[in-house]
């Protein structure tokens, strides 16, 4: 009997130990295993590069710490979201909704953020990445006004939504929701604008000439796909804006600093953005045009 | 006989705990927490290299990032304790070695490295391990508020 015993408790051990936990639902953890060394820049895809180019935070934190105060007028509404009823419609809006996430985030106000927790999980399942994003717990840290958790978590589940697309043949819906960031992100940062004039925005603005060089180019690689010729007219148009807009660079002197063990490296070369008020606002008028119509799909 | 079914069932629950505890979603979540109050999480880069092979380079991952100019970021660096291999990250803009975790002349190395961005575009990012040992290992990217 206890021998019995033993084999079933011993079986069934194993088998929770070759069994991946569901707490850790990628055991394969690394991104890659490779033998030889992985620097040819030809190799990497479009979209490793334009991964990050629009984050929901950064151009939020930029908006939050400029003294700007919060306004729910800036954000794309929660109501009639069953509108958004293609994937196209959907990744974009998925976007839409993840930067205005990061906004309220950045602001703490975790008490608007269900409305917008409620929208993103409806789209991320209905794109087949709702597995990423788990919406009951980031429910529960708004109601516990947890904001920093609530920050990693809804940061680091889009981190994988957009990864896993990537990598899944879905690059198409990746570029759709990265877009949405940007315009996103664009929009309330060219809104904010209007009524607080203030340079490090302005920079901010002129500097995403670069993001969105990368970002048409990246939409352009699904040129055949349906409804991104039209979307990629649209992005063009607001390039068109940027034309004006120059980017010089200057060489510095490099400072590295050590404080209390740990070490601070402030960068050598500068970006000089050279933008006017003017081009802020044809910059913003076109944004405006662009994010209106893709939200009102 | 009771006692040995404790010990077989103790000793493979914490053998199993102690390898997830290990090359994987907890090694993020760790790392995530060691960035610091004033630190908001952006992105993980993680790698997992196998040794060098005999005649051959020290293998290394790359990543692309692209950093803002007028933000302050934060890469924090976090080795399995299940590897033998230490990381080191580099940061480049194109060809010049901007940041790394590890100074060469003193070999000293740092667990997290501040980066004040003051230029808009591409940055490469390297993670290989010291002497081309098995490794795994985790940098958070977060920006400094």
């Amino acid at each position: 009997m206890v021998k019995k015993i033993l084999v079933i408790f011993c079986s069934a051990l194993l088998f929770v130990a070759c069994t991946p936990s569901s707490d850790n639902p990628d055991v394969n953890i690394p991104d890659h295993v490779t033998d030889e060394i992985d620097d040819d820049e030809s190799t990497e895809s479009m979209s490793d590069i334009i991964e990050n180019i629009a984050s929901p935070l950064e151009m939020a934190n930029l908006i939050q710490a400029s003294g700007v105060p919060f306004s729910l007028r800036y954000l794309a509404p929660t109501e009639d979201s069953d509108k958004f009823n293609t994937n196209f419609k959907k990744a974009l809006a998925l976007g839409v909704m993840a930067s205005d996430l990061g906004y309220l985030n950045m602001y703490k106000k975790s008490g608007s953020v269900i409305n917008y927790l409620r929208i993103i999980q409806r789209l991320s399942s209905d794109l087949r990445i709702g597995q990423f994003f788990d919406f009951k717990l980031l429910k529960d840290l708004a109601k516990a006004d947890n904001v920093d958790s609530l920050m990693y978590h809804s940061t680091a589940s889009f981190n994988r939504m957009d990864k896993y697309l990537r990598e899944n043949g879905k690059g198409e819906l990746s570029a759709l929701m990265v877009a949405g960031v940007w315009i996103e992100g664009m929009y309330i940062a060219t809104q904010v604008m209007e009524e607080n004039s203030n340079q490090k925005l302005i920079e901010r603005i002129g500097e995403q000439k670069v993001m969105l060089n990368l970002l048409v180019m990246s939409l352009s690689s699904f040129q055949s796909e349906p409804n991104f010729p039209a979307l990629i007219t649209d992005f063009k148009v607001i390039q068109e804006q940027f034309t004006n807009v120059q980017i010089t660079y200057e060489i510095g002197l490099p400072e590295t600093i050590e404080e209390d063990g740990k070490l601070i490296i402030i960068q050598d070369e500068k970006s000089i953005i050279h933008i006017t008020e003017e081009h802020v606002k044809l910059i913003s008028e076109q944004v405006e045009k662009v994010r209106n119509k893709l939200i009102s799909l | 006989m009771k006692k040995i079914i404790i010990v077989i069932f103790l000793a493979a629950l914490f053998a199993n705990v102690d390898v997830k505890a290990q090359c994987n979603e907890q090694l993020v979540r760790k790392c995530a927490l060691d960035i610091g109050d004033n630190a908001t999480y952006l992105k993980e880069f993680k790698v997992l290299l196998r040794k060098r092979k005999r005649r051959k380079s020290t293998p290394s991952r790359s990543f692309s990032v692209v950093l803002n100019r007028g933000t302050h970021y934060r890469f924090n660096l976090c080795n399995a304790e299940d590897y033998e291999g230490r990381a080191v990250m580099m940061l480049y803009d194109a060809d010049r070695l901007l940041v790394t975790t590890f100074d060469m002349a003193t070999t000293k190395e740092y667990p997290s490295v501040d980066f004040i961005c003051t230029k808009s575009a591409v940055y490469k990012l390297y993670v290989s391990f010291k002497e081309g040992k098995e490794g795994c290992a985790v940098v958070i990217l977060s920006m400094v508020r």
